[in-house]
């Protein structure tokens, strides 16, 4: 197996603006070579993983056979699998490698098997004990046919099943990667035509290869199951299904998944480079790596999800749902008490330092109001709040799994639905639908029509009203200013005598003056730090503020008291004498 | 993995009929699997983001580098991305430009690739084709993230030094040997003061140094007002030479441009070929201006044009009429001159224009056409081939 690199020497540059991680050889093209990684993924890891993974369906195995015979040498029976496993590999690779001839390859295999079939005889002995060896070597001795007794033969053909399908997974891996005679040679060279009217022109049918371990793993893990299941539930309550519920985490079986899905991967990782192998496309970085680190990452974050995932529910939806908007109702009470205390601390701090000095007596220290009892929860085994949780999200999932399978129907289906919905009850059931619709429509429409209206009267209102509800408090200081100046106006306006469009301020101090000549000082005074106000650009300072203010209350009473005049009703003329005097 | 779904069912089953808790987390790593890895690559094409740079303008024999930035904008990475750049085959060959990458989370790249501009033309860069894949072979997909990108090869430029064009227009910046038009902008010396001079033309500055009256002598020249008539219709090629002798009349177009422009000569194009970017089916006229603009224009023009077979070209010579002021120069490139032609051409005369014929595949004699050319005061010119321009090198 080869490692990422550019096939073809690869013309095109990976320029120069490539990150640092990504360089290799300080050269711009940074395809991954053939190193110690690659060499330790292939003649370690994958071995490894592989001989793992059938080493899990043993245990399983080895669990249903103890449950059938105490004598079974299961952990011994286990590590035998894991050895032989490894050693079929080994082999395999081997053979591969040195390219026997047949003859030599029948050598090799019987050899092997000699060694294989000694080690299933004698190393369950590590388990029964010298004195039965003896006893059965004694019993060889008088009848080699005792050789081969029961245990043996099954133990013998288990090993062989196991060690068959380490050698299948493992030459299909291999089958995956690119091969020097699929590579099509140049048109001048002389098996460019040998190549190119072979069947597939030479090439791997590698999605089959694909498929045969993706396969081998499914079957693998739906043996392992079964065998787990039975060696955990007693047959006869399985069929009356009166069997109970099993829990706890099975570790070969997690072990199996994870190791096969990490074995599926790098086998569509080994698929994918030989096909970019084949294809002259250039890998840039280390993507071998990446994609071990990343599946990894990917696997485990699965899990420790899947963990925390609800298998069952101890609650039902409806106590789940009212259990969860209680929990809700609480914290937001939880919430507003807060606050209340919060605000009730503030005013008590104020009362007491109102009252500081008055007496001695100190004012009660303020008590925090006592928030409603949390909902009460259902009474469960473990944590009752995390068992409300796993409820909620196991019904979450449940409906999203149905709510999504319905989407999916109906969409597969749409042109069923729309055949449908030509009958004359879908045409009439949609005629309502929209007469439904446009009446609802118009009335909102209506609606809105009228709340704008009295929106708009409403403002109008408002605006005859004026600045009712100004807060001096809240303008600034050159604003109040304007204000002061701009309500005497409102007010000479209502007399009578308002400003018009065209006079200047200083214009219409005049016009004031003429018909308020009691407050002509504090108009001019008004006059002149309005057109501060409204035309420089430096500050107006609060003391100037307080002057004006005094100004503005001046021109107020004078204004009052012209008002106040003009309401009063003249007193008739008196009559005259005949030389004019009263 | 395509039957992964089959085996969550089972699973299922299973998990459901021995009541084994276990299984049913198993079931969630299975589908988390396949779904996540489904909602992954979703992302991925989504995240990914890509800008091509590279100079959209090029002359020929130049090499154009095109840059691929990619850029992962996900919080996610992309296990593997597959890139492929569809590229036109008279620019690189192969015809596209592949590779593979992974790409960490906000992770960026860049790749580059080198475009040989070996013939003239208009051509569209992309799409680029991103395909990406799960960790399982369980989803793949792909998608077009960049869109056409074009790139403008300009036809060869052949240096002319010797073109000697006939133009009556006087002032211009070319000298003649027409002693008609004398540019007072172009003096080339004095000489003695004769009657009839003008006096406006005397040099005082000689004349106190001589003590005798000098006059100021000044180069005739004459501004050449051209108009390039190229006939792009592949009905008036010979068959077998179609493609050769529209290519040749390409080169002798913007070779003929080139050396007007760079006299500062106000040139235009008339021309009955396809531009790529028009979207009408009309003729090509650029009216005669001066300047680097006006020749990038032509240059443009000449690198996107299409022969076909839609317009004659005589239409193109009356149309030439229309944008040309007297005493100006209409330059005719074509494969051969017919008597419609030579009508057309014998009017122009008429008009007071001049006129250049180059005929770049004559089916018949040269020797004739040219006799009857210069029957009618036309300049005639064959070039076979583009070394046959050095006559004007």
């Amino acid at each position: 197996m080869s490692g990422d690199r550019v096939p073809g020497g690869g013309e095109e540059g990976a320029g120069a603006a490539l990150p640092d991680d990504l360089r290799h050889n300080g050269e711009g093209q940074t395809l991954e070579r053939r190193g110690l990684p690659q060499t330790a993924l292939e003649e370690i890891v994958r071995p490894a993983a592989i001989a793992g993974m059938l080493t899990c369906i043993a245990i399983s195995l080895s669990q249903l056979v103890a449950g059938w015979s105490s004598t079974w040498p299961g952990g011994l029976f286990c590590g035998l699998v894991f050895l032989v496993s490894l050693e079929s590999i080994h082999s395999q690779r081997l053979l591969w490698r040195m390219r026997f001839v047949s003859r030599d390859t029948l050598r090799f295999r019987f050899v092997e098997w000699v060694v294989i079939i000694l080690l299933v005889r004698f190393v369950p002995y590590l388990a029964y004990g010298t004195a039965r060896l003896m006893a059965d070597v004694a019993a060889w001795q008088a009848d080699l046919a005792s050789f081969f007794d029961a245990g043996f033969i099954v133990m013998s053909l288990l090993v062989a099943a196991f060690w068959w399908l380490a050698l299948r997974l493992s030459q299909t891996i291999q089958e995956l990667e690119a091969s020097e005679a699929e590579k099509m040679p140049s048109v001048t060279d002389p098996r460019h035509y040998l190549h190119s009217t072979m069947p597939h022109h030479g090439f791997t049918d590698r999605r089959a290869r694909l498929n045969q371990i993706v396969t081998i793993f499914f079957w693998g893990g739906a043996i392992m199951l079964l065998l787990t299941g039975f060696s955990r539930v007693d047959v006869r309550d399985l069929i009356v299904l009166r069997h109970s519920r099993s829990s706890g985490i099975i570790l070969n079986v997690l072990a199996y998944f994870l190791i096969g899905l990490l074995l599926v991967s790098q086998a569509q990782y080994t698929n994918l480079r030989a096909t970019w192998e084949l294809q002259s496309i250039p890998i840039l970085g280390k993507l071998g790596r990446r994609w071990l680190l990343l599946v990894m990452a990917f696997l485990l974050l699965i899990t420790l999800v899947a963990i925390v995932l609800p298998v069952g529910y101890s609650v039902g939806i409806l106590a789940a749902l009212s259990t969860a908007i209680q929990w809700i109702g609480y914290v937001l009470m939880q919430i507003v008490f807060i606050l209340f205390f919060a605000i009730a601390s503030v005013i008590g701090f104020l009362f007491s330092w109102l009252h500081i000095g008055k007496g001695e007596q100190s004012s009660p220290e303020p008590q925090m109001p006592t928030p409603p009892p949390p909902p009460a929860v259902v009474d469960q085994a473990g944590s009752p709040w995390w068992q409300v949780v796993r409820s909620l999200l196991f019904w979450s999932i449940l409906t999203a799994v149905v709510g999504y399978s319905l989407y999916r129907f109906m969409a597969d289906r749409w042109g069923l639905f729309r055949g449908l919905s030509a009958t004359g009850f879908f045409i009439w059931l949609r005629k309502l639908w929209r007469g439904l619709r446009r009446g609802t429509r118009q009335a909102l429409d209506r609606l809105r029509q009228q709340v704008r209206r009295r929106l708009a009267a409403r403002q109008a209102q408002m605006a005859k009203r004026g600045w009712r509800y100004l807060s001096l408090r809240g303008l600034s200081s050159r604003d109040r200013v304007r204000y002061f100046y701009l309500s005497m106006l409102r007010r000479t306006a209502q007399q009578g005598f308002g400003r018009k469009p065209s006079a200047t301020p200083q214009e219409y101090e005049g016009t004031f003056e003429r018909n308020v000549p009691g407050a002509a000082e504090e108009v001019r005074e008004l006059t002149e730090a309005f057109v501060e106000a409204r035309y420089s650009e430096h500050d107006v300072t609060r003391e100037h503020v307080s002057v004006i203010l005094t100004a503005w209350k001046a021109v107020k009473r004078a204004l009052l008291v012209r008002r106040r005049a003009a309401a009063v009703p003249q007193p008739a003329a008196k009559p005259v004498e005949g030389d004019g005097k009263p | 993995m395509q039957n992964l779904l089959v085996f969550i069912i089972g699973l299922f089953l299973l998990a459901a009929l021995f009541r084994v808790d276990f299984f049913f987390y198993l079931l969630y790593v299975l589908f988390g699997v396949f779904f996540l890895s489904q909602v992954w690559i979703d992302r991925t094409l989504r995240g990914v983001e890509c800008k091509r740079e590279y100079t959209d303008r090029a002359f020929l024999g130049e090499r154009v580098l095109v840059k691929l930035r990619l850029r992962n904008k996900n919080i996610l990475p992309a296990a593997w991305l597959k890139i492929h750049e569809s590229l036109p085959i008279q620019l690189k060959s192969p015809n596209f430009y592949n590779h593979v990458l992974s790409l960490l989370p906000k992770e960026k790249v860049e790749l580059s690739y080198d475009l040989d501009c070996r013939r003239r033309g208009y051509y569209p860069l992309g799409p680029l084709v991103i395909s990406a894949g799960d960790l399982f072979g369980l989803h793949m997909r792909d998608t077009e993230v960049l869109l056409d990108d074009y790139l403008t090869v300009y036809p060869q430029i052949v240096p002319l030094s010797k073109l000697s064009l006939p133009a009556q227009t006087p002032f211009g910046s070319i000298p003649t040997k027409q002693h008609i038009f004398e540019d007072p902008a172009r003096m080339m010396g004095v000489r003695d003061y004769q009657s009839g001079d003008s006096l406006r033309h005397i040099h005082w500055k000689t004349t106190a140094t001589k003590g005798v009256l000098q006059v100021k002598r000044f180069e005739p020249a004459i501004s050449i007002e051209s108009q390039i008539l190229l006939n792009l219709n592949r009905g008036e090629y010979s068959g077998s030479r179609v493609d050769t002798a529209t290519e040749l009349a390409i080169v002798v177009a913007a070779s003929i441009a080139n050396y007007l422009i760079e006299k500062r000569q106000t040139v235009g194009l008339c021309c009955n070929g396809l531009d790529m970017l028009d979207t009408e089916l009309r003729m090509i006229a650029l009216p005669p201006r001066r300047g680097r603009e006006q020749l990038m224009d032509i240059l443009g023009v000449l690198a996107r044009v299409k022969a076909a077979e839609q317009f004659p070209f005589v239409d193109v010579v009356r149309q030439a009429n229309l944008h040309l002021t007297w005493g100006g120069t209409g330059i005719v490139i074509t494969g051969h001159a017919d008597d419609a032609l030579f009508e057309n051409m014998l009017l122009m005369k008429r008009s007071g224009f001049h006129v250049l014929l180059v005929l770049v595949d004559p089916q018949t004699p040269f020797a004739s056409l040219q006799q009857r050319a210069k029957e009618v005061g036309i300049r005639a010119h064959m070039i076979w081939q583009e070394s046959d321009l050095d006559v004007w090198r």
